[in-house]
């Protein structure tokens, strides 16, 4: 018995809670003769993994649900050994290159080549071709892009690819041309909402008050997937919802308001110093920088007050999460953020007190 | 030209004492042949075949030397005799001279048989006289020689004797000497042998010439041939004595032919430059008690003196015919009175001659140059050995010295010593005759002597003193600047040789001192007191626990610092100073812990018996450079050991980490001696253990002004012309590095030198001493500049740079000092607002290690003191860090090495913006590293996580976003509440919950492993340990988790259960399908479904084979998928069901229990 959010998951387009027309899209897609490439994209828990894998069942019928693991070692040219778990079933292969860092190149070369060169003999099979799935391609390297630029032409009778990512920006034009680009926006809160009943009702687990619902949904960002586990955390947590219901946050969120305290508090290197600290704390807990930046941002911008000051924080989010992205020492970005905003905050206060 | 001949002599004397006597008395025989036969040609043949005969080169040389500059050889009788002279005197040193000459003879025929029998030989094959020489008894032994000779020479050969004469000048006083020293049987032994050896070389090398008075004298036996020649001298004197009239040596020697007396002073001159010579080695090597003795003698001559007077008195009363008498009184009687007679005419001729040899010496300016003929020759040499003696005196004194000398019985004593005596005493008397006389010299003789004497004596001072104490005082010493001592690294020269000519930090030196002198109880067992006021004792007792051996606190000392401070050399020094004996370990030795440890051990323990009896003390030279491999073996950790051993009392001062665990493997004794540890790098990760448990001094660069002082003293003694501006750009270049300053000092000085030298090859003027003051040498700064010394390529560690950056009045300051330089060099004159861009970025480009050395400015910078308003400093520095992480991520992670160069610019800026006026502390900085170990540590659980996962989860979380989305919840869904009560008394929704918890545990292969704390505590823990992944250090896990051990327990126990049960369904779904009905009882769905995903649809479909056929229900091997296949196959065994026994569980009542009841 797994999670909610595993156990209620839609295992074809049919199923989809929303976007309906895309899934109808994507179904007359796989009943077609030639299936693209295709790019998918879109925030976090809106539904990207779940609908690809819904096009997979599509095209290649239950036996691409006969998943299983395998541990894949590939070997750089520097005779580097590099493990790497690959999701597969006997129509497709699932990777996750960005898992060996900068061998991702490696990874893309070996893998593709090798089922782009086998062929599929059974004349009975549906579809003549393999499905590639590459996890969070927005972290493939230039490299790695590059290397699958030409592949993806050279082996299309043997072979599609279907690219998850969360942004298109930092995949290389060429590549996106070559995909049909997916875009599989976060659900609305009504639609969350609709979702969430739904699985309560299959859970038999009383009523779920309308406004919590809401609130749940409202919460998690739209992300459906975060969504779902806070409602069943709730549900653990107490059993009957309330309409009051406290709802139950992430602990590095939690955290994260007490940096955001601090900061607010005193504008001071010392304060720096402290925020630093914690900074170190949220990176050691395998939180990612850019999420960290983010949700500091939110935090912030909820917190102040006036309209320009939270114009001026939105602004440097972006700039150094900006910044985070073009270098590799996520500390000394998350820090000159806290610095600028503490700078921009102080100057702010001064100019309230004159 | 004296003192050079002088010189000449006493070197050759010298060197002919040194050839061992055997040796030489060997080697000599064959030349004492050789001369017999005789023209100039073979006697020149004969000195070559010396030196093939083995003979020392150098003497021989000399000898050839001597031999050509001498063209007369009375005047090298003359000096011969003066030599003589001198010997005699150096043997009047000795207590007492009692040898007669007739012994002496006996003892010549003993020792040079050799030498006198081939002469014998060749006399009796050549000369018609040898009959009677042989005739002649013992005494006359000596003679035969002498004879033989004179038979094969004759007259005819007086230029050849000549030429000989100066070998011969030389020997014959060593062969006075030689006569004495066989009697003297308190002489000490070296002066003998020496003496024995030179007389040896006498009698052959002498021979020749001595035939020719043998001549003169033709019946005169061989102790006689001397003394006639002798009264021959004297009677020329006496004819001068007498017309000057009678009495005091003064009156007598004014009266003298000038001429004839610059020859005796020349002579005398010799003399005594040889004797002195000879006395100053002799002085070296007899003991200082010496002298008492010489003057005792000295008292003794005097008394012989006066006796003399009255023998001479007499003798000049009896007039000439009284000579004889006066001879067979004291000497032979069988002296005939006709030979007298013949010897008186003899020796009136003799005198004569001497006379025209005196004249024509005093033509030439030259004392020893005169060309006179031999037997002129024979009349000086005669005269010489009389000169002295006779100078002043009549011939009869004189005579009767020389018998006395000659004689055998009871009064030679005497007259032998008035002999002495009276040449010690004429000769003083004539040093000051000289002086009146000395009119064709600008310089008289004696003041000449004196100056050379003095000059010697100062020579062999200055050799001796740098002999025994190489290592003076560094100003002490001042040596001639083109000596040998250029040859010494003036590092070594000046080194500090005392506790007050350390330099650097008093401060330092007095407490690492203190800190030794605190080991006196436990090594010397005497207290030491420190001075401490009375109220800080009373302090120092409450803080301090006494160490029961009355160590100090600290065991070890660590000395750190850059190098060139002196560091070591302060250690021997202050370890010297209190009386250790420094053992000295350091990187030349192999420092594996298992190498060193005997050593070590023995260093501490062993005391040396035949060393000096001063207790070891260990001085670890670059100790930072020791190995840290070797694990428990580690040098280290060894020396650490041995430090912290504790007195056997059993004080516990817990120090150290392995100290009292290792401690019974090896050594039980705790440390008695004193260790000093030095090193460069006090934070070498080697030495932390260390420094936990050692007195750490930090060395700090001696001050501009303490250096420059130095420098100047030295450059003073070594003649380097400076001037103090220079000095001080050396010091900032070296910085500090008093080593360094030295060398370059040196390096300096011997290039200008070397220039000077060709300079003044080339210009063939050869005094170089001249030119290194010139314009060539000498420390300026354009010599700074221009040569190729350069600043030191110093790899500066991270702290110093660091230092620098966060450090702005010190960085002013260096840089007013070296802007000079910049300036000589570049010709640039510099912004002094940007100044310190290039400084800054040069330090951190030599450095190289930007990831550290930015990491240490971004952890230290925000515990700077700063003046920021607004932060906008730290904004802007912020900008720079960005910048610098995109260029290192361009090139770590693009290989864009080229953008690297502008890395070090984004340091820069810390001491733009941070740099202060105070020195500020900077700590290591640890945190990025921390955090790493800790983000890896994170990560490797959520791999182990994820990994385990099912593939369809999996696919959805990913590491990515496990730790971010779904640990929280995750963690909340965990842990429901559960009232911690058995089993049996859970409510229904209560098991409800229960079994949802455990479903989804085991759905996550996640399990409660029950662990032992480390203080005996059970407690249960989430396997692999998620927990930790969301535990924030400020907030904490909040409701989440049940903590209490009784719920986990619980859930622990249903997962087992749960696990077996579903193994158990398996296993009945699998009995079911072998026997061709589909079982679709509910426990086989669940375990499908939740132990295999997506089997539960491969179940219910029709499986088929490869070729889509269906399969029959038999082949069930077909059916599994892949992670299935292992679940099948078990149940088909013969299941055996283990019940696993828990620890903690009460196993009081032993009992059957079926496992259908526990399930």
């Amino acid at each position: 018995m797994a999670l909610w959010v595993d156990k209620h998951r839609p295992t074809n387009l049919d199923k989809l809670d929303y976007h309906t027309d895309l899934s109808a899209h994507l179904k007359k897609l796989c009943a077609s003769g030639d299936f693209p490439h295709m790019l998918v994209f879109g925030p976090p828990g809106a539904g990207k993994k779940t609908r690809v894998v819904a096009i997979l069942r599509e095209l290649f019928g239950p036996g691409a649900e006969k998943i299983k693991i395998d541990q894949r070692i590939f070997e750089t040219p520097s005779k580097r050994k590099l493990e790497l778990n690959i999701v597969s079933s006997n129509y497709h292969l699932e990777v996750n290159p960005s898992d060996v860092g900068n061998y991702d190149r490696v990874v893309i070369q070996d893998l593709l080549k090798e089922v782009a060169q086998t062929q599929q003999v059974d004349a009975a099979a549906q579809k003549r071709f393999k499905v590639v799935v590459i996890h969070e391609a927005d972290l493939l390297t230039r490299d790695a892009q590059a290397g699958l630029r030409r592949t993806m032409e050279k082996y299309m009778g043997n072979l599609r690819i279907i690219m998850c990512c969360n942004t298109t920006s930092k995949i290389i034009g060429p590549i996106q041309s070559r995909c049909l680009l997916v875009r599989v926006g976060a659900p609305t809160h009504s639609e969350m909402v609709k979702v969430m009943h739904k699985v309560v009702k299959k859970e038999h687990c009383g009523p779920l008050p309308e406004n919590f619902a809401f609130r749940l949904a409202e919460e998690s960002g739209r992300n459906l997937r975060r969504a779902l586990l806070m409602l069943e955390t709730a549900k653990v947590q107490s059993h009957p919802f309330k309409e009051d219901q406290e709802i139950p946050r992430m602990d590095w969120e939690d955290f994260i308001r007490t940096v955001r305290v601090q900061i607010l508090k005193t504008q001071t290197p010392e304060s720096l110093q402290a925020v630093r600290g914690q900074m170190y704390e949220l990176i050691n807990h395998c939180i990612d920088p850019a999420a960290i930046l983010k949700t500091l941002a939110k935090e912030l911008i909820d917190r102040v007050e006036g309209n320009e000051i939270k114009m001026k924080f939105a602004q440097e989010a972006a700039f150094y999460e900006h910044r985070l992205r073009t270098g590799q020492k996520a500390i000394f970005h998350l820090e000159a953020f806290v610095a600028k905003i503490m700078s921009v905050y102080k100057r702010h206060l001064m100019s309230m007190e004159m | 030209m004296a003192t050079n001949d002088n010189e000449c002599m006493s070197q050759d004397i010298g060197s002919d004492e040194l050839s061992g006597y055997p040796l030489s008395g060997a080697t000599l025989v064959p030349n004492s042949l050789t001369p017999a036969p005789t023209s100039q040609a073979s006697r020149k043949s004969r000195i070559i075949m010396d030196s093939d005969d083995e003979m020392e080169d150098e003497i021989i040389a000399r000898d050839e030397d001597d031999f050509l500059n001498m063209p007369s050889g009375s005047q090298s009788l003359e000096m011969n005799f003066g030599r003589d002279f001198a010997n005699t005197t150096s043997d009047s040193s000795r207590p007492t001279r009692p040898g007669t000459s007739s012994t002496t003879s006996n003892n010549q025929d003993t020792r040079i048989p050799t030498n006198l029998a081939p002469l014998g030989s060749n006399a009796s094959a050549q000369g018609q006289k040898n009959p009677l020489t042989s005739a002649q008894d013992n005494d006359d032994l000596f003679g035969d020689d002498f004879f033989a000779q004179f038979g094969d020479d004759g007259e005819l050969e007086f230029e050849e004797n000549q030429n000989k004469k100066p070998l011969f000048s030389r020997r014959i006083p060593l062969l006075e000497a030689s006569d004495d020293s066989p009697h003297g049987p308190d002489n000490d032994d070296l002066g003998l042998e020496m003496l024995s050896i030179s007389q040896t070389h006498r009698t052959k090398s002498g021979a020749p010439p001595i035939t020719e008075m043998t001549r003169s004298s033709h019946t005169v036996s061989s102790s006689t041939t001397i003394t006639s020649s002798i009264p021959s001298r004297i009677s020329s004197f006496g004819r001068s004595s007498t017309s000057a009239g009678q009495g005091s040596f003064k009156s007598l020697a004014q009266s003298q032919h000038e001429e004839e007396l610059y020859e005796m002073s020349a002579r005398q001159q010799d003399a005594v430059l040889e004797d002195m010579i000879r006395e100053d080695e002799m002085l070296r090597d007899e003991e200082a008690g010496l002298q008492d003795l010489l003057d005792a003698q000295f008292y003794e001559q005097e008394m012989m003196l006066k006796q003399q007077f009255q023998t001479s008195d007499t003798n000049k009363r009896k007039g000439p015919g009284a000579v004889p008498t006066t001879f067979t009184d004291t000497n032979d009687t069988s002296q005939t009175l006709a030979e007298y007679d013949q010897f008186l005419e003899e020796s009136a001729l003799i005198n004569n001659s001497a006379l025209e040899n005196a004249l024509e010496a005093s033509k030439r300016s030259r004392l020893q140059r005169p060309a006179p003929s031999s037997k002129s020759g024979l009349s000086t040499k005669a005269k010489g050995p009389e000169v002295k003696k006779y100078d002043y005196t009549l011939p009869p004194a004189t005579g009767s010295f020389i018998k006395a000398r000659s004689s055998s019985g009871t009064t030679f004593y005497l007259a032998k010593k008035v002999r002495t005596d009276q040449s010690k005493n004429s000769f003083m008397q004539q040093l000051m005759a000289s002086d009146k006389g000395a009119s064709l010299l600008t310089v008289p003789i004696h003041r000449m002597i004196d100056e050379l004497e003095l000059e010697i004596r100062n020579q062999k001072q200055e050799e001796l003193q740098r002999l025994m104490e190489e290592d003076d005082d560094i100003i002490g010493l001042d040596e001639d600047p083109t000596s040998s001592s250029n040859e010494r690294l003036w590092v070594d020269k000046y080194r500090p040789k005392k506790y007050t000519d350390l330099m650097g930090d008093e401060r330092v030196n007095r407490e690492v001192l203190s800190w030794i002198k605190e080991w006196d109880q436990c090594v010397f067992g005497r207290k030491f007191s420190k001075f401490t006021p009375e109220h800080k004792k009373q302090q120092f007792k409450e803080f301090r626990k006494p160490d029961a051996l009355g160590r100090p606190d600290r065991k070890v000392l660590l000395l750190t610092g850059p190098p060139g401070l002196g560091k070591t050399t302060m250690a021997h020094v202050i370890a010297r100073q209190a009386g250790y004996n420094v053992v000295e370990v350091n990187a030349s030795d192999d420092r594996t812990g298992a190498s060193i440890k005997g050593k070590i051990e023995a260093a501490l323990e062993i005391q040396s018996i035949l060393g000096s009896d001063k207790p070891n003390m260990l001085v670890i030279d670059e100790i930072d450079g020791v190995s840290s491999s070797g694990g428990e073996q580690s040098f280290i950790k060894l020396l650490v050991d041995i430090a912290t051993v504790e007195v056997a009392s059993g004080e516990d001062k817990s120090k150290g980490t392995g100290g009292s665990r290792k401690n019974k493997k090896f050594t039980k004794k705790p440390l008695m001696r004193p260790i000093i540890c030095i090193c460069n790098d006090q934070y070498a990760p080697v030495l932390r253990p260390l420094r936990t448990i050692a007195q750490i001094y930090q060395f700090k660069k001696p001050s501009v002004r303490t250096v420059v002082n130095r420098l100047q003293q030295i450059c003073e003694i070594e003649q380097v012309p400076s001037d103090t501006r220079a000095f001080g750009v050396l010091y900032e270049m070296t910085e500090g590095d008093m080593r360094s300053c030295l060398n370059t000092l040196q390096f300096i000085k011997n290039k200008s030198r070397t220039s000077a030298k060709l300079a003044s090859t080339q210009s063939s003027s050869h005094k170089p001493e001249t030119n290194i003051g010139g314009s060539g040498g000498g420390l300026t700064i354009e010599a700074l500049t221009r040569s190729t010394i350069g600043r030191k390529d110093q790899n500066k560690s991270l702290f110093s740079v660091w230092e620098e950056i966060f450090q702005a009045t010190y960085a002013r300051k260096t840089r007013s000092a070296l802007k000079v330089m910049e300036e000589g060099r570049e010709g640039l004159v510099k912004d002094d607002n940007n100044a310190y861009v290039s400084r800054i970025v040069s330090i951190i480009q030599t450095n190289g290690d930007y990831d550290k050395l930015v990491q240490g400015c971004f952890e230290n910078y925000p515990a700077m003191i700063f003046h920021d308003v607004a932060m906008s400093k730290v904004v802007e520095n912020t900008e720079w860090l960005a910048f610098y992480d995109q260029l290192n991520f361009k090139v770590s992670a693009n290989f864009e090495y080229e953008v690297g160069g502008y890395m070090a610019y984004a340091l820069a800026s810390f001491h733009r913006f941070f740099a202060g006026s105070v020195r500020q502390k900077i700590e290591y900085p640890r945190k990025d590293y921390e955090s790493f170990v800790a983000h890896k540590a994170n990560e490797s659980i959520l791999q182990g996580m994820t990994l385990n996962l099912p593939a369809k989860i999996q696919r959805h979380f990913r590491k990515s976003n496990f730790a971010t989305e779904l640990l929280s919840p995750f963690l909340r869904i965990l842990s429901p509440f559960l009232r911690p009560v058995n089993k049996q008394l859970i409510k229904a929704d209560e098991r409800e919950v229960l079994k949802r918890l455990v479903d989804i545990m085991i759905h996550f292969q996640l399990t409660f492993v029950q662990e032992k704390t480390e203080d005996g505590q059970f407690l249960y823990r989430l396997e692999p340990s998620i927990e930790k992944l969301g535990d924030f250090s400020t907030i904490g896990l909040k409701n989440v988790l049940t903590n209490r051990y009784a719920v986990r327990q619980l859930i622990a126990q249903e997962i087992e259960l749960e696990l077996v049960r579903r193994s158990e369904a398996v296993k009945e779904a699998k009995v079911g399908a072998f026997f061709g009905k589909a079982a679709q009882d509910a426990s086989l769905e669940t375990a499908a479904s939740a132990s295999v995903p997506g089997d539960t649809e491969m179940a219910m479909k029709e499986a088929t084979d490869f070729f889509g056929r269906t399969i029959v229900v038999q082949d069930k091997s077909k059916a599994g998928g892949a992670s299935l296949s292992l679940e099948m196959d078990r149940p088909m065994k013969k299941t055996r069901i283990w019940y696993k026994f828990n620890e903690g569980f009460s196993n009081a009542v032993k009992a059957k229990v079926f496992i259908n009841e526990l399930l």
